[in-house]
């Protein structure tokens, strides 16, 4: 099986991933009640894989790239992710693991 | 007769209909120095080409980008601002921008149409319940107007935006009667007359487009109004607004800020009416021309209106149709980004030096080229046969990728496409999934020059599953423009929580609405004999920011009380982001009418219109096209032959002097009422 990867899919496919994620981030900031989220655009929305690897980001906060991946091992480590419904989720605000600062929500 | 005449960049697009269903359309170049007289040149090819005769114009329709392209390129006129003492820096801090430009550490706020030293401060004061807590001191703000006219002796248009002027005008209005008896001859537009609505920016900003407007749109109107009578017509001129529909120039006079951006909605006003001939509920607009690709929704009859609307980054809070817009067209270049990819876009090529195949100097590969190589355009028919495009040209400038990716010119062209239905795509998921819209219910109704060429492989694309090709797609425009109504908004801030209010006070604040449209209406000798009233309110969550429109029924809001408003928001935002919260306390914010007084209908019958003066019918004949890497046999037939009874397979090439339908394989084409084409996935 050959592992090259085809450019112009994967151009097609990466514009259709950073979408999802972008449709994300407006969904959450035009909800928002929390004015640092809805005006100062203080929040990440992004699609990991199943590995937890981030895939697309909508990052509105540069500091933030990537933050997602480190809530997603702690939540691997704990939880069996195989038993996961797509009713389910997970929440946290621990700094000591895969949070940033109490105020910071990652769902 | 009626005639529709839609001057855009390059072109003048034209369409004559008379009550016997004669039909004429044509185009002609656009004359950018003096943008009156493409619409003259339009009027003189009916008359001395066609036969028309001049007293049996009645009516003039009339959209022009004159508008946006005066903001885009700042050519207007010096305007001032006054603005409630202390407030004097809101049109430059603006709100928070960030987004594209992320990571750019060279980027510029948009440049306001007014400069500080234009702002002139008002020793005034009104409270958020409406309450004058300082009042206007006659004497000393006239001094202070007087000072800041002399320093600013250019200034021709004043703009007037207090605090909560849209609770209270009478401060406003005090200044405004003030300066106008001092200088009569001065331009004033108080912001709560213009747009009566909180948010001080967006209101501000909405008021300094419509003060740099006013000048540009009374002159052109007035001018042109002028040359047609001096023509010897005698047809009521009537212009394209932005939330569709049109008005006489008397109103838009009043409000030259709805000539902004008015380009789309005359073709959305022709889908609108493509819905309702066919019974067709939803309809999906894709408007693909030389540069962009402009998209918008039609649900359940009626076109997605917006209130947060920039034109070239200038808020602009009146309601306009909700547009996706992405930047690809005829003349998108393809081009290979600094990590190996290829994009197509959104640099365009324009139409100089334009695409490679125009053979003017472009050496850019564009999507035109791509098409061109790809066999869906033919060289000797493009523009109706009146532009003959290079091949060589267009292999020659698609040669550098096809060397760096590796394949052959024609598989690079046949990529091209690809990438660009990607690229549309995006622009219909924001109008769609991302307002909460699922695209499967929808229609697609593809139009522009090029629109029709990439139909059905965007509808598989979306999953949308039937094509409605109009006639002339490529000046759907035009025909937009003869369908459309009269049509105004009218909008009023009231804040309430939705436990503090009840149906009297909902009705009276309607009503007061319906009273000025009404007036307004007869004012400018609007005819009402077929009017409908569209109701709604602005509402949000309590400590949300953004609110969701929700449409009124006044009938069954009487029946069911405030609660039905309540319900239908906790749907509407259920849909819009995923998740609501009905024990919430709910607040409106907005209340709206969107006064239609429909015009009446021009003469269409099933046949369509008889044969077009100009058509070229060829016969029917079978070429190649390349398709999934191969070349293979494809009809190509002229769609002016096209009859009710055709029906046909995919591959086939449908022809026409505005623009070129493509029906893939495993798609069928068949002809509907009124010769529009419809293409459905076999």
């Amino acid at each position: 099986m050959s592992s090259k990867i085809d450019p112009f899919l994967l151009n097609i496919l990466g514009s259709s991933f950073t979408s999802i994620a972008r449709e994300m981030g407006i969904s959450l900031l035009r909800s928002a009640y929390s004015s640092i989220v809805r005006e100062a655009k203080d929040a990440s929305t992004g699609l990991l894989d199943r590995n937890g690897k981030v895939v697309a980001q909508a990052e509105y906060i540069p500091m933030q790239m990537n933050s997602l991946s480190a809530a997603f091992e702690i939540f691997a480590e704990t939880f069996d992710l195989e038993k996961l419904t797509p009713e389910e989720g997970f929440l946290t605000n621990d700094p000591f693991s895969g949070g940033q600062q109490i105020h910071d929500i990652i769902l | 007769m009626i005639v529709s005449i839609e001057i855009g960049g390059t072109f003048t697009d034209y369409i004559a209909v008379s009550d016997e269903g004669q039909y004429i359309e044509g185009k002609v170049h656009s004359t950018p120095d003096a943008p009156w007289m493409a619409a003259l040149n339009a009027l003189d090819v009916l008359f001395e080409e066609c036969g028309v005769k001049i007293e049996a114009i009645a009516e003039i329709l009339h959209g022009s980008t004159i508008a946006t392209n005066a903001v885009i390129q700042r050519k207007g006129p010096k305007i001032g601002l006054l603005i409630t003492e202390g407030f004097r820096d809101i049109p430059f801090i603006q709100r928070q921008h960030r987004g594209k430009d992320l990571y750019n550490w060279k980027f510029k706020k948009p440049e306001p149409l007014v400069s500080r030293s234009a702002v002139c401060e008002i020793r005034e004061r009104v409270s958020k319940e409406g309450k004058v807590l300082v009042k206007i001191d006659g004497k000393e703000t006239l001094k202070m107007i007087d000072d800041f006219l002399k320093r600013n002796d250019v200034i021709s248009s004043l703009a007037i935006s207090f605090l909560h002027s849209y609770v209270n005008p009478s401060n406003e209005k005090q200044v405004r009667d003030l300066i106008l008896k001092e200088y009569p001859d001065l331009d004033v537009c108080i912001s709560s007359e213009i747009i009566p609505q909180f948010r001080e920016y967006e209101r501000t900003s909405t008021i300094l487009l419509t003060a740099f407007m006013k000048p540009i749109v009374e002159n052109y109107l007035y001018l042109l109004d002028q040359k047609i009578r001096d023509k010897g017509i005698d047809a009521e001129l009537f212009v394209c607004r932005s939330s569709g529909g049109v008005l006489p120039i008397s109103a838009i006079v009043k409000y030259p800020a709805e000539m902004l951006l008015s380009g789309p909605s005359a073709g959305v006003s022709g889908a609108i009416q493509l819905s309702k001939l066919y019974n067709i509920d939803n309809i999906l607009t894709v408007d693909m021309g030389g540069t962009s690709t402009d998209v918008s929704l039609i649900t359940a009859g009626n076109p997605e209106i917006t209130t947060e609307s920039a034109v070239d980054k200038l808020p602009l809070a009146m309601p306009m149709i909700d547009i996706g817009t992405v930047g690809a067209g005829g003349g998108s270049i393809a081009w290979i980004d600094p990590g190996g990819m290829m994009k197509v876009g959104p640099q365009s090529a324009g139409a100089k030096p334009g695409p490679a195949c125009y053979n003017i100097g472009g050496k850019d590969s564009t999507i035109t080229d791509a098409l061109l190589l790809n066999g869906f355009i033919r060289k000797e028919k493009f523009l109706g046969g009146r532009m003959e495009l290079s091949v060589e040209k267009a292999k020659e400038a698609m040669r550098p990728l096809a060397k760096i990716l590796g394949n052959s010119e024609y598989v690079i062209a046949e990529k091209i496409y690809k990438i660009a239905i990607s690229n549309v795509a995006q622009a219909m998921r924001i109008v769609t999934i991302e307002r909460g819209y699922d695209p499967r219910d929808y229609v697609l109704c593809a139009y522009g020059g090029a629109g029709p060429l990439f139909a059905a492989n965007l509808a598989k694309e979306m999953g949308l599953k039937k094509c409605l090709i109009p006639v002339s797609p490529g000046i759907f425009s035009a025909w937009g423009l003869l369908v459309s109504d009269y049509k105004r908004d009218y909008t009023k801030t009231f804040l309430y929580k939705a436990s503090d209010i009840d149906y009297q006070r909902i009705e009276e604040i309607f009503n007061s609405l319906k009273k000025e449209a009404l007036s307004e209406f007869k004012q400018h000798n609007i005819l009402m004999d077929n009017l409908s009233l569209n109701f709604s309110a602005d509402l949000r969550y309590i400590g949300q920011q953004y609110e969701l429109n929700v449409p009124v029924y006044l009938n069954k809001l009487k029946e069911q009380g405030i609660d039905l408003i309540i319900k239908d928001f906790n749907e509407i935002h259920k849909r819009r982001y995923g998740h609501n919260s009905p024990e919430e306390e709910v607040e409106i914010i907005n209340f709206r009418l969107s006064p239609i007084s429909h015009r009446d209908e021009i003469a269409l019958n099933k046949e369509g219109f008889k044969d077009k003066e100009n058509s070229k019918c060829e016969e029917e004949r079978v070429l190649k096209i390349f398709h999934e890497e191969k070349f293979i046999d494809c009809r190509f037939i002229s769609r002016d032959t096209l009859r009710g009874n055709f029906i046909g397979n995919g591959p086939i090439v449908i022809e026409e002097n505005t623009a070129t339908t493509f029906v893939p394989p495993g798609f069928v084409v068949s002809v509907g009422d009124f010769r529009n084409l419809f293409i459905e996935e076999l």
